[in-house]
């Protein structure tokens, strides 16, 4: 991709790899090279001779620490991979600009669609602040566009974009110091006392990103990471929070082909929550006669999509988006294995393995 | 076949016993509304519609099928609206569906300058993330007299 001046001169070329920005060649001028971490934040940068002419850490949420900047043409592609005005500071992610002194974007999110909430995934509040960067978890995630995430389960559905890095990550000055399974060969306890030297606190590892499962196991990516899993990786299971309804068509043709069963433990989930095929697991927490909670799980197959989101007015909202209150329909067999009777609705968690 | 046959059996039934309602009304017409010639790529399934109607109201819906919403507004301007999505996959219907779909009734001494109009969309999808949008105008809609008579004429 060329960057010209007002004249139409070439003033440098960027070269992209796998969607990222990988080297710049100013005019008349050798290549440098990127290095970024897993936020995407340009860390380094090196001229072609392999010679670094720029380091620089980060704080969480963007401000710039340089210890060496003598590249001969200045980079202005900064915290997370965006361009940062030289004028005002602020990053241009696309959607809006961030201002990293505030830790804030500079205007509300938007969405071209007209939503109570733009971006809002309304289980989780922190998604509700129209002006907070990445759901306040900047240590995290990354913002892809400008338009809010939800990382927590990273709707994609209602609009959620990319949710950034694929583990859970500290920044420090030797690089992105990573809470997962292959983490470099330190200890969980040097780790955080690395963080905790450096003064910055660790997000959280309890969450669905990415677990420190064992120190031999595969890579687990956050179960809402979009693209493609280095060999050997997988997705974390992901957990989905809301209600169960039921849904009876018989012999109806389903969405992905097939005819459907009532007798069947099958359900209904919108493909960003579950594909077609995959076994889910649905837990229905009660209680029993003298208040202790009782939980019943159930399996069942995926095999059509839904159920849909409407609008405040009842009407169909489209594009096809799921219903942030229910997050999964089931067949009537499979409510009657999971409540005991037919024609219900109750508050279920519903775990999808590893994509 | 049977099941289309039951179908415009209870249609006529219906719009008999609307027309009894509607007689004492001058120039009540009722007619049955649908869209006979919609161009369906492969696989692809109907998830919703919208119909608007000028110069006249919605007075039936003779199928709405399990796992739809449907929406009428009939605005007492005589300029309606009925609109119909799905709750699931499953319940994405076919072709058939807007067969006879609508019976409406047409305003008795409508506007000359607003005259009797049927525009809308059709909604269809083969994958259920992506979504087509048919346009239809006045042209792709067949309107008949329902109860009447079985001729199926194609307004101008």
């Amino acid at each position: 991709m060329a960057e010209t001046d007002g004249s139409g001169n070439t003033t440098a070329e960027y070269i992209f790899f796998g969607g990222k920005r990988v080297a710049m060649v100013p005019a008349g001028g050798s290549a440098q090279y990127y290095v970024e971490d897993f936020l995407g934040t340009s860390r380094v940068v090196t001229q072609s001779n392999g010679a670094v002419c720029y380091d620089a850490d980060f704080t969480p949420f963007g401000g710039e620490l340089p210890y060496t900047n003598s590249c001969p043409t200045q980079n202005n592609y900064k915290f997370e991979g965006k361009e940062r005005d030289t004028e005002t500071g602020n990053d241009d992610f696309g959607a809006r600009y961030y201002s990293w002194r505030f830790g804030r974007w500079l205007s509300a999110d938007w969405s071209a669609v007209p939503v109570p909430v733009p971006y809002a995934n309304l289980t989780n509040p922190q998604t509700l602040n129209l002006y907070a960067m990445v759901a306040d978890n900047p240590e995290s995630f990354a913002d892809l566009d400008g338009h809010d995430s939800d990382p927590a389960i990273g709707q994609g559905g209602t609009g959620g974009d990319n949710p950034g890095p694929p583990t859970t990550c500290v920044v420090t000055r030797a690089g992105c110091a990573l809470i997962a399974s292959d983490a470099p060969p330190t200890s969980e306890k040097k780790k955080k006392e690395q963080a905790e030297a450096d003064g910055r606190q660790s997000a959280s590892a309890s969450t669905n990103h990415a677990q420190n499962s064992s120190q031999s196991g595969p890579m687990v990516y956050p179960s809402n990471f979009v693209g493609p899993l280095p060999p050997g990786a997988v997705r974390a299971p992901k957990q989905l929070t809301g209600d169960a309804t039921e849904y009876y068509l018989p012999g109806a043709k389903l969405a992905y082909g097939g005819t459907y069963d009532s007798t069947k433990m099958a359900a209904a989930m919108t493909p960003d929550r579950a594909r077609n095929g995959q076994t889910v697991t649905v837990s229905y927490t009660t209680k029993d006669a003298k208040g202790n909670p009782v939980t019943t799980t159930i399996q069942v197959v995926v095999n059509d999509t839904g159920p849909f989101a409407r609008g405040s007015d009842q009407k169909a909202l489209h594009p096809l988006r799921p219903d942030p209150k229910v997050v999964i329909d089931l067949t009537p067999t499979a409510m009657k294995a999971l409540t005991g009777k037919v024609h219900n609705r109750v508050a279920v968690t519903v775990t999808v393995p590893n994509g | 076949m049977v099941k289309k046959r039951i179908s415009a059996i209870l249609l006529r039934l219906l719009a008999v016993l609307f027309m009894a309602s509607c007689g004492v009304r001058a120039q009540c017409q009722i007619m049955s509304v649908s869209v006979p010639d919609l161009a369906l790529g492969k696989g692809e399934r109907i998830v919703g519609f919208e119909v608007h109607i000028r110069s006249g109201r919605i007075a039936l819906l003779p199928n709405v099928p399990i796992g739809w919403n449907m929406s009428i507004d009939n605005n007492p301007s005589w300029n309606t609206v009925v609109k119909g999505s799905i709750e699931v996959g499953g319940a994405a219907a076919d072709k058939d569906f807007l067969q006879d779909f609508i019976v409406i009734e047409k305003q008795p001494d409508a506007p000359s300058d607003a005259p009797f109009s049927l525009q809308g969309e059709v909604i269809v999808t083969s994958d259920f993330k992506s979504e087509k949008r048919i346009k239809l105008s006045m042209k792709d809609f067949a309107v008949r007299g329902a109860g009447a008579t079985k001729t199926t004429t194609k307004p101008q």
